[in-house]
């Protein structure tokens, strides 16, 4: 509480607790002991039954409440940050990240939100089912808590598109995590193609071939790889080339600006890289040749020289930071969204 | 110390003689006028069962298909008559219950055990349907001994028992009835008969083995009241003694576990016998809010109106912890929802309170529909339920499908070292919050909406809410086991015993009270003391009222003390409700000040008073409420030929006698003054305390006496009435004995006083000669 806060003066009597009496043997004293309880345990034919509690010993202890501050609300709220997601998400914005990532996550918290006229937002916990049957309790909250409730696709309804496929993908729910996986590349992949066929596709259609676009990214995976390296030894040996490196740069810039799909946070980070998400790369290849190439510049160092390279550097860490929710919650001293 | 409280009047002998021969008198013919043995000399219940409709049915060997036989008619098995549509209508609707489908193996184990345990979830219809299928094999008409069944609460006893009354098409009062406190509506021919716990701990006292019971169930056992928890006890004694009595234990939650061990045999390791029926719920979708709450009353009325505002048809139930705040939250809700109703076009919503002091037929009307749409076409309304943890577990209101949970409950505490029993707001448990949760499932698929997070859900909550027994002053308690002939308190079996400091308190403040004498004997004033269903404080008080000649004054006192505060305080008039009061204030405190408005208020005309009520800011329904506890106390008190003679209102010490009989009974509840300024300390647990706002009493008195001790940031006393240190010393010597005061301002005053009284009395001498 700061200087300005009421100050609450509370006197405290000499004795509080009364431990006078509890440390004069009074009358209630004497005939317990006359009946054979000994100071120290419990009463009752039965002091080791594991049911009872503690309170059968000392009594019940209960916190003091005058005001309607509400359960696990402590006093003090003003001092912590909470609900700070937004601005996280208007930072990883500033800092590059696609509006389409910084969308989708918002997305997925908004959704996670009954909201209403009344400002009253909640976050679906477990279904009580009948206790004595089944006391399974869906421990997969999250999962139901994506699933967009008919009310917040009214509310919402930003982006048709993409409430139709979320529509779509609660439908078929209970569908295998793979199939809703490829979905997401395919809505990632659609995009960078300037929405080509990202909700004309019935599901049956659109998983098998999604399928088959992941045979085909696997296969454009390895090839790229491929011609990545080869275009690395290219330029290294070739400084010529630097003129066409330094524009192949400022597309991939302006491409991770301007929307069109750019890397994840995971991409970014090179150890996950390969195996989290591997298909944006060659649809990515398909239209810019040189992006890979890019990319491998920003996250690890490739040898560059002079300006560039202190530069390249420089965004590198920048990126990593904004990706990393944990620093950028050190950097700004934001306590746990 | 000696206890006796009978040897401090010895300046009176008079009196004396008079309170024991009105316990000689009370004593003599007590079995043939006390209520509870009328048994004894009552014809068996009459047999207006035919019973031919049974023939083939043996006791205790009956099967399900047989009662089910006798249930299809076409005549009552119980009283012979044809039975209506509307029972066979219930019939189809009783076969569909879930505990219809165990009823052989109910049957089984009921047959071949004594006591047995029944858990049966929420819409197992175990409440109605348990007692039924006991009276289809205990044949309650040919061994002339009934069948009980036990509530925690006496709107649940009322309501189950109209409704089993319909189910077995017999008038409610008859055959099935119910006895609830100051309500009794049983007769000769009552087989089935539901009632509170507390009622069946009240026959116990006068008929230990409960010989008019051939089966006791104990309904919503998990509830554990303080009432229920000492049955159990007595129970497990009294099935020792009578091997014929068959006891069910019912219970809701799933720690089945703690009532088969308590009930089963620990030397051979033998647990009671368990029954699990599934009840039939629909699934609830909980949800928690992503941060705490900073203000729980707040959020709960925005999740209401929110929920009218965007869900679909349903009723609502938000659970609040008091009247206080009920009645504030149903009055903002009503206007909003009006509101809502003309700018947004909803459905009309109708807000009902409910709280334990809210009179009976005020509680059966949340029982309404919902109302219908406001008008045609037009959008459905809804029923709104505002209500403290009374609507958790007893009472099922139909047709709620959203529960609105803060998380709080006003919960009692009990602190022996400083003795103060208090309610206080406090957390409920993770049992208590599934239980509110379940509510909402019960007609359709329903939702919760706790106001507190899943975290704090984990992490803040108690698994189980402790039991009654160990939150509670145990005075009247320990009065009543020592009543029913227990006098070992140390091994009797509770199922959670008290915190032996929390005994020991009780057991000094019957000695000081005199209904305990030094060797832990109970008296004839404490016999006398436990037939009130009050405080020992209280009864004892009434009891002795009569030795300063003012029965009839302090009966209506203890009457306006037992029941909610009479006066009402508008926030938005509080001016007015004061200045309303200073019309019946008397210097000398809050005690007198009740006592004349409850004066005024008799002398209205009855058709006028509520009236009246409302223009002097007094609460009609406490002062009625407090009119209907004073004359069943004052029945108690004329059955015990206790003197209603009064002084006359004139006499100079009219009101000095209510004084001194106050502190009959309050003498452990003294304040004194400290001279250091307008604090107060209380007399032996020295806490230091504050008079409390709304009282009539200035500041300059030195010794106040107290009716409530109130636990807030500041301690304060309330209901507060001055008296002398000379009359304390007087009538309870023994607690006022100065050499068991430590060394501080109030021992010095005591000892001035006395040093007074015996001037005084030198004084007195040396005139008469």
């Amino acid at each position: 509480m700061g200087l300005a806060g009421p100050s609450k003066k509370r006197k405290i009597s000499h004795d509080p607790n009364n431990t006078k009496w509890t440390r004069s043997a009074g009358f209630g004293h004497k005939m317990l002991l006359s009946q054979g309880w000994s100071p120290g345990t419990i009463l009752g034919p039965d002091p080791n039954n594991p049911h009872h509690t503690a309170a059968s010993q000392v009594g019940i202890k209960v916190m003091l409440k005058d005001d309607t501050l509400g359960l696990g609300c402590r006093g003090n709220q003003e001092d912590t940050c909470t609900g700070l997601g937004d601005l996280q998400s208007l930072l990883g914005r500033l800092n590059g990240k696609t509006d389409e990532s910084v969308r989708s996550e918002e997305d997925t918290r908004r959704k996670m939100w009954i909201e209403g006229r009344y400002g009253m937002r909640f976050v679906r916990g477990e279904t009580l089912e009948s206790t004595w049957v089944t006391r399974e309790l869906k421990k997969d909250a999250e999962e139901e808590g994506k699933e967009t409730s008919t009310e917040d696709a009214e509310e919402e309804g930003e982006d048709e598109a993409e409430s139709s496929e979320g529509k779509k993908e609660k439908s078929k729910k209970e569908k295998k995590r793979k199939d809703r996986d490829s979905k997401k590349k395919k809505r990632k992949s659609s995009d960078s193609d300037d929405d080509e066929d990202a909700n004309s596709s019935s599901s049956s259609e659109q998983d098998r071939e999604s399928d088959k676009a992941k045979r085909k990214a696997d296969k454009a995976l390895r090839k790229a790889e491929k011609q990545a390296k080869k275009e690395r030894k290219e330029a290294k040996r070739l400084r010529k080339d630097e003129k066409r490196r330094a524009k192949a740069e400022k597309k991939a810039l302006k491409s991770a600006i301007a929307a069109s799909s750019a890397p994840s946070s995971t991409a970014s980070t090179p150890p996950a890289m390969p195996s989290a998400e591997p298909e944006p790369l060659p649809k990515l290849d398909k239209k810019s040749k040189s992006l890979p190439n890019s990319l491998h510049g920003s996250g690890t160092s490739t040898p560059v020289n002079g300006r560039q390279a202190l530069r390249s550097k420089w965004i590198a860490q920048k990126r990593m930071a904004v990706m990393d929710a944990k620093a950028l919650n050190e950097i700004l001293m934001i306590k746990a969204a | 110390m000696p206890g006796e409280r009978e040897n401090l009047d010895s300046d009176r002998p008079t009196k004396k003689a008079k309170v024991s021969a009105a316990i000689n008198g009370a004593s003599k013919d007590k079995d043939m006028d006390n209520p509870y043995l009328a048994h004894m000399y009552a014809p068996s219940i009459a047999l207006s069962a035919s019973q031919d409709l049974f023939a083939g049915l043996t006791r205790h060997q009956t099967t399900t298909a047989q009662a089910q036989q006798a249930e299809d008619g076409p005549l009552n098995p119980f009283t012979g008559t044809q039975l209506s549509r509307q029972y066979f209508d219930i019939l189809r609707k009783r076969r569909d219950l879930p505990v219809h489908a165990q009823r052989d193996e109910f049957l089984r184990l009921y047959q071949e055990n004594q006591i047995l345990v029944f858990v049966g979830e929420t819409g197992s219809g175990k409440t109605t349907q348990i007692p039924q299928f006991v009276l289809y094999d205990e044949k309650p008409f040919e061994t002339g001994k009934k069948v009980a069944c036990t509530q925690p609460r006496r709107v649940a006893a009322m309501s189950v028992a109209k409704r089993v009354a319909d189910e077995m098409d017999v008038v409610l009062g008859e055959e099935v009835g119910y006895n609830i406190r100051f309500e009794n509506n049983t007769s000769s021919k009552t087989l089935l008969q539901y009632m509170t716990d507390g009622m069946l701990l009240r026959e116990a006292m006068n008929d230990p083995n409960l010989s008019r019971y051939s089966c006791i169930i104990l309904d919503e056992a998990h509830e554990r009241t303080l009432a229920t928890d000492i049955l159990m006890g007595l129970l497990k004694e009294v099935a020792r003694r009578r091997p014929d009595l068959k006891i069910v234990v019912m219970s809701a939650t799933l720690d089945a576990q703690k009532f088969q061990r308590y009930f089963g045999v620990k030397e051979n390791d033998y647990n009671a016998p368990l029954l699990a029926v599934p009840g039939r719920t629909h699934p609830v979708e909980i949800f928690y809010t992503p941060e705490p709450e900073r203000d729980y009353v707040e959020a709960a009325l925005r999740t209401v109106l929110q929920i009218h505002g965007s869900e679909p048809e349903g009723d609502i139930l938000l659970f609040l912890t008091g009247e206080e705040e009920i009645e504030e939250a149903c009055k903002r809700l009503r206007a909003e929802g009006d509101e809502m109703q003309r700018e947004y076009d909803t459905g009309p919503l109708k807000v009902y309170a409910l709280y334990g002091t809210l009179p009976p037929n005020q509680q059966q009307r949340i029982f309404d529909p919902a109302p219908p749409p406001a008008r045609s076409g037009g959008k459905p309304g809804r029923k709104v339920v505002v209500s403290t943890n009374i609507a958790e577990t007893s009472l099922t209101i139909d047709g709620i499908v959203y529960v609105v949970d803060p998380g709080f409950s006003k919960q009692k505490v009990y602190n022996p070292r400083i003795r103060v029993e208090s309610l206080l707001v406090s957390p409920i448990s993770k049992a208590s919050a599934q239980q509110r949760a379940g509510r909402a499932g019960r007609t359709r698929p329903g939702k919760c909406f706790r106001l507190y997070t899943e975290d704090a859900f984990k992490k803040e909550l108690i698994d189980q809410t402790y039991p009654e027994i160990l939150r509670s002053n145990l005075a009247s308690t320990v009065l009543e086991l020592k009543k029913l002939g227990i006098d070992d308190l140390v091994h009797f079996d509770f199922m959670d015993p008290p915190a032996p400091e929390t005994m020991m308190r009780a057991l000094e403040e019957l000695n000081y009270l005199a209904c305990l004498d030094d060797e832990g004997d109970l008296t004839t004033l404490g016999r006398m003391a436990s037939e009130y269903p009050l405080d020992p404080a209280l009864a004892v008080m009434l009891i002795s009222s009569s030795e300063f000649q003012c029965a009839s004054e302090i009966l209506s006192i203890t009457a306006l003390l037992s029941v909610p505060q009479i006066f009402v305080r508008p926030p938005h008039k509080r001016k007015e409700a004061d200045a309303a009061k200073a019309q019946f204030a008397h210097s000398d405190g809050d005690h007198l000040t009740m006592l004349n408005v409850y004066h005024a208020f008799k002398s209205q005309e009855s058709g006028a008073s509520q009236r009246w009520c409302l223009d002097n800011f007094l609460s009609f329904r406490s002062l009625t409420s407090a009119d209907n506890v004073r004359n069943q106390l004052k029945v108690i008190m004329e059955k015990q030929e206790i003197d209603m003679k009064t002084t006359p209102f004139n006499d100079r010490n009219y009101y000095n006698n209510i004084r001194q009989a106050l502190c009959a009974g309050f003498f452990m509840q003294v304040a004194k003054k400290m001279s250091t300024g307008k604090t107060y300390k209380t007399v032996k647990d020295n806490q230091d305390v504050l008079l409390h706002p709304s009282t009539v009493l200035g500041q300059e008195s030195e010794w106040v006496l107290y009716n409530e001790f109130v636990l807030t940031t500041k301690n304060y006393i309330r209901t507060v009435t001055s008296v002398k240190p000379e009359w304390l010393m007087d009538i309870a010597p023994n607690y006022y004995d100065i050499d068991s005061f430590e060394k501080g301002e109030i021992k010095t005053a005591l000892v001035r006083t006395a040093e007074k009284i015996a001037r005084k009395a030198k004084l007195d001498k040396r005139t008469q000669k």
